[in-house]
């Protein structure tokens, strides 16, 4: 049988589930070794974010059952299609945050708080691929940045960098 | 969410990760959003300087001398100023805000180097000063002239990875203080045995050796690296003597010495936990190389690429999963490795004459005929080099434009030994032959094997190839084809298929695919793969 924990998330939701899981938080794992949780373990995360978190936790988690799982034979085409699998779930899980960029932050901000360093990189590495060659009108507007610099601040800048505003 | 700047509420830290994954033109091109995006720009600790980005398309140490002329020099020049600008201004910006350098990579390309040393030298030394924990030096410049790195880069401490490409690294009496170096890729540089035996005894956690390309590097001596696990070597041609490493427990070794060369002595009966191990080019004597292996009781991944002195190779182990031959002149090989788990043989050339393999795995086998020609015999040695029980995974048979061709089905069931063709899965054909040449092939190989699937690998848009092998496949006339059969145990493969099916077509590169078979599409260079359907009776089954 599992060992079950029982996360309390910020607004008071909570989420049963197996060590195994969030063993994968650095936080989480240290609060139950400190003995911290002996009952619920309270998080600064809400219940929406935690539940994403949790999402991302439990196919790692898999991941890593099924490769231990494996035999050699035929071991390509299986890899293969693990691959493929994980991708698309990666794929769809991308779409979702890229749909709503208030998850998107809020999961970096847990990511960063349980210390999931997998996650944190597959999320950077998400919001790099949405600046990747926009133009910066393009990036201020898609998160919100104000363009605080005087024009002629602005005109300096980019000559500066002219190097980087090159085709 | 709407007018909220979420991303500024991220530590810096964060945002530093996510400009980790943009390319230097975009980390730059965020300096200018908005104050605070110049702000985490300006202390982003991986600086990324490639003079590329001013001076246009990368030289090499053979190109250079095209710039070192004229307007083109002077042009190239104007340019490197402002690249030469911009580095200082990093480097002097890092060094009074006392921020520390993660990751400094420099390209830069010196016309004079006698010249431009000092400002290198300064460089580095700021570098250094700044507590740079990744360094990859690129420098190019004329293939005689290189620039020698000053003795002040050896103290750098807190250095983790360093990659030097182009430099010269002379004889020196300082001390190496490299005590936290794990990563050390060495490229295109000039450095002596001695030198490098020096340099690497003096990084106390060295774990990770990479040496491309050093023309001055006659031997290759390693002692005392306790934490060594991984050494890579490529040399070219050149008067290389010996190797000889001790460290405990090195457990990757690859050395290519590719070119015309006599074999020296490679001493590694100090690696005792090596595990896997990778050999190209005529390194080792043939008397050597079997008391060589035994030095290495763990090793699980063996791969030989064109181990041309050797020409009896006996391999037996119970340890060794993985085993790769590439490119071997092999005249006889004995493998007797119950416990493998892949085995993969490739030699365009011809066949090992006599091949005593017991390996009970998926098979690999890519197969040519350089030397030879691709007449009955081969295929009947193509046969019995499968043997009768292994499983073969792919078979490719590789046709030059200059292999002779033919096959005798009559000749070749006298001559075999068993009936059957051997079963396998996939079946890899790169024909690059007239199509006279096409029915032999395709009787010979046939004969050979029953795959489930065939590959033809379409080379451009004339290689009609594909589209004969299909209506051959499909118009198979059991009559009209062969008399001799009715009399015969061992019936041609038409007697056998049963269908043919278009499986798959990948393109190589991204073009239309098929749509319609009614008239054979032209296809765009790509693999077309048919699945086989096969029937056999009770004798051969």
């Amino acid at each position: 049988m599992a060992i079950m924990y029982a996360l309390k998330s910020s607004d008071n939701e909570i989420f049963e589930v197996e060590q195994k899981v969030i063993e994968q938080s650095e936080t989480i794992k240290k609060m139950i070794e400190d003995g911290a949780a002996t009952g619920e373990i309270p998080l600064q995360v809400s219940s929406k974010t935690l539940a994403k978190v949790l999402e991302w936790c439990k196919q790692r988690q898999h991941k890593t059952v099924e490769n231990e799982n494996d035999d050699n034979k035929g071991k390509r085409k299986k890899e293969r299609d693990e691959d493929d699998d994980i991708k698309e779930w990666e794929n769809k899980f991308s779409d979702e945050l890229k749909a709503d960029k208030d998850v998107l932050f809020d999961l970096l901000l847990a990511s960063n708080y349980l210390d999931l360093p997998a996650l944190l990189s597959f999320l950077c590495q998400l919001v790099a691929d949405m600046v990747a060659g926009k133009m910066p009108e393009e990036i201020r507007r898609m998160f919100n940045i104000e363009n605080d610099f005087t024009p002629e601040e602005e005109k300096a800048i980019t000559a500066e960098h002219g190097w980087a505003f090159q085709p | 969410m709407d007018g909220v700047d979420r991303i500024s509420e991220l530590p810096p830290f964060i945002v530093h990760l996510i400009m980790s994954y943009l390319s230097p033109k975009e980390v730059a091109q965020t300096s200018v959003l908005s104050k605070s995006w110049n702000q985490l720009w300006s202390s982003f600790p991986i600086l990324d300087l490639d003079e590329s980005y001013f001076t246009g398309r990368p030289w090499n140490e053979r190109t250079i001398s095209y710039v070192n002329q004229g307007k083109r020099k002077k042009k190239f020049l104007r340019n490197q100023k402002k690249f030469i600008n911009l580095v200082y201004a990093f480097l002097i910006r890092f060094y009074n805000s006392k921020l520390c350098i993660q990751k400094l990579r420099l390209y830069i390309h010196l016309l004079n180097v006698k010249k431009s040393s000092p400002l290198l030298d300064k460089w580095i030394e700021l570098a250094i000063a700044n507590g740079v924990r990744e360094l990859d030096l690129e420098i190019v410049s004329d293939i005689n002239t290189k620039y020698a790195l000053p003795p002040i880069m050896f103290s750098a401490i807190f250095l983790t990875t360093l990659i030097i490409s182009g430099c010269k690294l002379e004889q020196c009496s300082v001390s190496i203080s490299f005590h936290s170096l794990r990563e050390l890729t060495l490229k295109k540089l000039c450095i002596s045995g001695k030198m490098l035996q020096k340099l690497t005894s003096e990084c106390p956690v060295l774990e990770g050796l990479f040496i491309y390309d050093c023309r001055d590097l006659n031997y290759l001596c390693i002692s005392k690296a306790l934490k060594l696990k991984i050494v890579r070597v490529a040399l070219a041609p050149g008067d290389f003597e010996r190797v000889k490493i001790i460290a405990p427990i090195l457990e990757r070794f690859s050395f290519s010495y590719n070119g015309r060369t006599t074999p020296f002595v490679v001493d590694m009966v100090g690696c005792p936990r090596l595990h896997k191990l990778m050999l190209s080019g005529a390194i080792l004597k043939e008397q050597e190389f079997q008391r060589f292996l035994s030095n290495f009781p763990l090793l699980e991944d063996l791969s030989l690429f064109s181990c041309e002195h050797v020409k009896d190779l006996t391999v037996s182990s119970t340890h060794l999963r993985n085993l790769e031959l590439r490119g071997f002149a092999c005249k006889a090989i004995d493998i007797d490795i119950p416990n493998l788990l892949s085995f993969s043989y490739s030699s365009l050339n011809h066949f090992v004459h006599t091949a005593v393999i017991n390996a009970p795995c998926a098979w690999n086998v890519s197969v040519g005929a350089r030397e030879v020609d691709m007449d009955t015999r081969w295929y009947l040695n193509l046969k019995q080099f499968l043997g009768e029980l292994n499983q073969i995974e792919e078979l490719s048979v590789n046709v030059l434009p200059s292999n002779k061709i033919s096959f005798n089905l009559d000749e070749f069931r006298i001559m075999s030994t068993s009936f059957a063709p051997r079963e396998v899965e996939n079946l890899c054909l790169c024909v690059d032959t007239p199509p006279s040449n096409y029915p032999a092939l395709l009787n010979g190989v046939l004969s050979v094997c029953f795959s489930k699937t065939v590959s033809v690998r379409i080379q451009s848009e004339q290689d009609r190839s594909s589209e004969w092998l299909y209506d051959e496949l499909r118009n198979r006339d059991v009559v009209s084809c062969c008399c001799c059969c009715s009399c015969s145990e061992m019936k041609c493969w038409r007697h056998y298929l049963k269908d043919v099916k278009i499986q798959s077509f990948s393109a190589l590169y991204d073009k239309k695919g098929l749509v319609t078979l009614d008239a054979w599409p032209i296809l765009p260079c790509g693999i077309l793969q048919l699945q086989l359907d096969w029937s056999f009776p009770e004798i051969i089954a």
